[in-house]
């Protein structure tokens, strides 16, 4: 009974029900749009958040003085200070130190270089990058430890072989620096540094795809860089990846001040291979630097989302208030218009509540289907906006068409509020004589 | 996400239920008086009224533990004082029944719902506290899973008392009786939590009969939902049978007589959507519930473990190339005590290069859980965390506990010594025969009157004297210490 009167309610008064479904899918399809960007950046941190394992960025105390302005870094002790070389071994040697998997040091130096066969000229100046790549550290209790960028950056793809550890004579060089200067493996290289001293004669011995600023430029073995730059036994900053636990709660109280924990707290944070443990390990074995993990979608898109989540969330709000009054004033029409009917099946002795489950019944189907078109259009919406603000394309969450259906069928429920007072104040009597 | 309806359902099912059964007691004595309009409402009203302020009462108590008082203090007292007002509201139940006080009724309604819901927000706090809502501030998936499943946990309550409350009101005697063992089952239930917390805070002095009696309290409270469940049901299959059966209308009455055929067909078909809605909401708590405790809530099993004994020269050897596949191989040894220790070996690097860690299966931090290989990688089942493989034999963090050994001929070599150590490592005894060693006399060791620890390794005795005999000179009946191991150690570990 109740689906015979509900589908012959669509079926005559199809007209109002496109209005109502029309309004909630633009409503929705604002939802869509705004929820997807935001879920999907959302979960992107949550598995950043959740992951097994992270890295971690060791620079000099000194540098993790933020003085950047305008993009423009004003900090006048960047690139003077420095880590040495001889504390490395500190890392492995920390609590969690069995889940320390590698780490990686970095020496940046520019160099110039010159192509042997080229011709005399002085070169051209590119960025020459001091690592390991597969160097045994002494570690007291684990002799086999090899670290450096094979492990760190295990992506790292090399064309030929990587440099021996600890040759003077061999580097490896980026694809984007080789391709552009045209060189490839077995050539000799000849790289001067800046304040003057001899070049030294170098054989690339490989060609290395990193994805990142690393392919422009020539990555030696740790003591090339140093002896080219001069800092003996120092390194600018280390990449250590380790195996961690999810982040929750008790982690995210400590990240943001560890004395803030009671005692017992504190052991168990401390005792829990969180990565913000470690990261506080690491900064306990070396007192003069600042170890952050990486948190590469958190630290950029998930700053501007958080920013504007607020201003999304009361759009959205907006648009389901004025589309539940939309829906409201619709539903009280059709209640008015339908007065008779409505006394009718008072008379017959039809419940308050089986009448506006009518009417809400009616609501629910509107929602659900006003809710489904808003989020395909919405879905698309969210595309345009990602490509326009992000210069990616949006991974599309399929928990955004729950939210969004139930959404719609809040609206038209919030929307039947009103309508189901205009029922309640329907007299049978009054209805049949048509005086309302 | 179940979680959050399974430790939902837990905390606040029992609440929702005994308050409901009151509610439809209380709305049946009005109805023989003729005084129950509004009843229904007035009392819903009050119950969410109850259900804001107890739980946000709970919540915030439990929010500031740790500066007032401990947790174990705040369940306590919380729990204390609803063991009082479920006594209070027995009392009101049978006075209700017995002698139609409404009033009374509702008042004890009122203080009632208050005080089971602010339990309710202990416990349920105490439950997720384990659990975050969400990982990061933005909006996303799991927040709005989690949110979900409060949502829907909310909404099947309500509607379990919306059908509880209305069978109780047509079958008031049946529900008095359903009322008085769903408050015996959670009084026990708390109770038992009571003395726990008296004995945890030092009120309570601890003796072995305290102790036993918390334990299988403890032990049986995970199922006292399920027997409420059970409650329930009974309940709602009664009132099937007691509902009128729907009667079709034959096409010859006519007149009043068909109006009253009318009327009861359309009260049958009623109260048969009040079963359904009853029988619906029991079966989705039930049914998450089990989810949640048969399914989600399991640990991940440990792979079994491959029994190994010593030789006769008290060593045991295991060929290097049976455990050098890169897999887990895990194996447990009875020790003289009866403590089954299980220990592993695994291939640390890769079939190039064979270098076995061999680990007892437990770790100091986190006890004996033991570890799981999943995919590529050793995970501790305690505290989830990741093993790096290679350090597999090295001690530290929450490694497993290296044990002594050494490599001969292309085998493992254990002492006998080494495998006794782990009796004090691993908690799970295995039920074996032993002897005094006071008198000499065998018996099993689960079923000694008593037993103490020496130098660790447990001992039983078969009676007072014996025991206080050992206790007087344990070194005088102590077991030799075993030889220690005459092969060359493994310098690494």
């Amino acid at each position: 009974m109740f689906s015979r009167l509900l589908t012959q309610s669509f079926r005559r008064d199809w007209r109002r029900k496109l209005l109502a479904i029309l309004t909630i899918a633009l409503a929705t399809t604002l939802m869509t749009a705004l929820a997807s960007l935001s879920i999907d950046v959302g979960d992107k941190m949550a598995r950043e958040m959740k992951a097994y394992g992270s890295n971690i960025h060791v620079v000099p105390k000194s540098e993790s003085i933020p003085l950047v302005i305008g993009g423009v870094d004003y900090n006048p002790l960047t690139g003077r200070d420095f880590l040495q070389e001889a504390d490395l071994p500190k890392i492995k040697d920390i609590f969690w130190r069995n889940n320390i998997t590698g780490l990686s040091p970095f020496l940046p130096v520019k160099v110039a270089m010159t192509r042997a066969g080229d011709g005399g000229d002085t070169g051209s100046e590119v960025q020459l990058l001091g690592t390991y790549f597969k160097k045994p550290i002494k570690v007291e209790g684990s002799e086999d430890f090899m670290t450096g960028v094979t492990t760190t950056n295990a992506f790292w793809r090399i064309d030929g072989a990587w440099p021996a550890e600890g040759a003077l004579d061999e580097v490896a060089v980026g694809e984007g620096l080789a391709r552009n200067r045209a060189i490839a493996a077995g050539d000799t290289l000849s790289l001067a540094a800046q304040d003057g001293g001899a070049p030294r004669k170098v054989t690339v011995t490989g060609i290395v795809t990193a994805g990142g600023a690393e392919d422009g430029q020539i990555l030696a073995p740790l003591a090339l860089a140093q002896d080219l730059s001069g800092h003996v036994g120092k390194v600018a900053s280390v990449d250590v990846t380790a195996l961690t636990i999810p982040e929750n709660d008790l982690s995210r109280r400590a990240r943001h001040d560890p004395s803030g924990l009671d005692a017992e707290e504190y052991d168990t944070w401390y005792c829990s291979a969180y990565v913000s443990a470690i990261v506080h390990q690491i900064e306990e074995a070396l007192p003069d630097a600042s170890a952050r993990p990486i948190w590469q979608v958190a630290d950029s898109e998930g700053v501007v989302i958080g920013k504007i989540q607020l201003l999304m969330l009361v759009v959205a709000l907006a648009a389901f208030a004025s589309s539940a009054m939309v829906i409201s004033s619709l539903l009280n029409t059709a209640v008015m218009e339908r007065s008779r009917e409505i006394g009718l099946m008072k008379a017959l002795g039809a419940s308050r509540a089986a009448i506006l489950a009518l009417f809400v019944g009616e609501a629910v189907v509107i929602g659900i289907i006003g809710g489904l078109i808003g989020a395909a259009i919405g879905a698309g919406l969210a595309q345009v906006i990602g490509v326009t603000v992000f210069g990616s394309a949006i991974a599309f969450p399929a928990i955004v068409i729950l939210v969004v259906v139930v959404g719609s069928v809040l609206i038209a429920l919030a929307g039947s509020i009103l309508p189901s007072r205009t029922i309640a104040g329907l007299a049978p009597v009054e209805t049949l004589y048509g005086r309302r | 996400m179940s979680f959050y309806l399974a430790d939902g359902f837990r905390a606040f099912a029992p609440a929702t239920f005994l308050l409901a059964l009151l509610a439809g007691l209380i709305v049946a004595v009005a109805d023989r008086r003729g005084r129950s309009e509004g009843l229904a409402a007035r009392l819903s009203l009050i119950a969410a009224f109850g259900l804001l302020a107890g739980s946000a009462a709970g919540v915030t108590a439990y929010a500031w533990s740790g500066e007032a008082a401990s947790v174990t203090e705040i369940r306590m007292f919380a729990e204390a004082t609803a063991l009082g007002a479920a006594l209070l509201a027995l009392l009101a139940a049978f006075a209700l029944r017995f002698a139609g006080a409404v009033l009374l009724g509702q008042l004890v309604f009122a203080l009632f719902s208050l005080v089971l819901f602010a339990q309710a927000g202990i416990a349920f706090s105490d439950a997720v506290t384990a659990h975050s809502l969400t990982a990061t501030s933005v909006l996303n998936t799991e927040l709005i899973l989690n949110v979900f499943a409060i949502a829907l946990t909310a909404f099947a309550l309500a509607g379990l008392a919306a059908a509880t409350s209305h069978v109780a009101r047509r079958l008031p005697l049946a529900a008095l009786l359903t009322f008085v063992l769903a408050i015996v089952v959670e009084a026990l239930v708390w109770a038992g939590d009571v003395t726990l917390g008296l004995l945890q805070v030092g009120w309570l002095e601890v003796t072995s009969g305290r102790v036993s009696l918390v334990a299988k309290a403890d032990y049986y409270s995970d199922a006292a939902i399920y027997a409420e469940l059970v409650l329930g049901l009974a309940l709602a299959a009664l009132f099937l049978m007691r509902s009128p059966p729907a009667r079709r209308l034959s096409e010859e009455t006519a007149g009043s007589a068909r109006t009253e055929g009318r009327k009861a067909l359309a009260f049958s078909l009623g109260e048969r959507r009040w079963f359904r809605g009853l029988a619906a909401s029991l079966a989705f708590v039930a049914g998450s519930m089990l989810y949640y405790d048969l399914y989600a809530a399991q640990p991940p099993a440990l792979s079994p473990a491959e029994p190994v004994e010593v030789a006769a020269d008290g060593y045991l050897r295991i060929p290097v190339e049976t455990v050098s596949d890169g897999t887990l191989h895990r194996f447990a040894y009875v020790t003289s005590d009866g403590h089954r220790v299980r220990f592993f070996l695994i291939n640390r690097f890769d079939a190039d290069h064979v270098a076995i860690g061999v680990v007892f299966d437990a770790c100091m931090i986190c006890g004996d859980d033991g570890y799981i290989q999943r995919g590529n990688e050793i995970i501790c089942i305690a505290c989830n965390v990741r093993i790096f493989q290679p350090s597999i034999g090295k001690p530290g963090g929450c490694n497993p506990i290296p044990m002594k050994h050494a490599v001969e001929d292309g085998r493992i070599v254990i002492a006998k010594a080494e495998l006794e150590k782990g009796s004090r490592l691993f908690t799970e005894l295995v039920e074996i025969e032993v002897a005094d060693p006071v008198t000499g006399e065998t018996l099993i060791n689960t079923r000694a009157p008593y037993s103490t620890e020496f130098e660790g390794r447990t001992y039983y005795f078969s009676g007072r004297d014996s025991y206080d005999t050992f206790r007087a000179d344990p070194q005088k009946f102590a077991a030799e210490p075993l030889a220690p191991a005459a092969v060359h150690w493994d310098p690494e570990v």
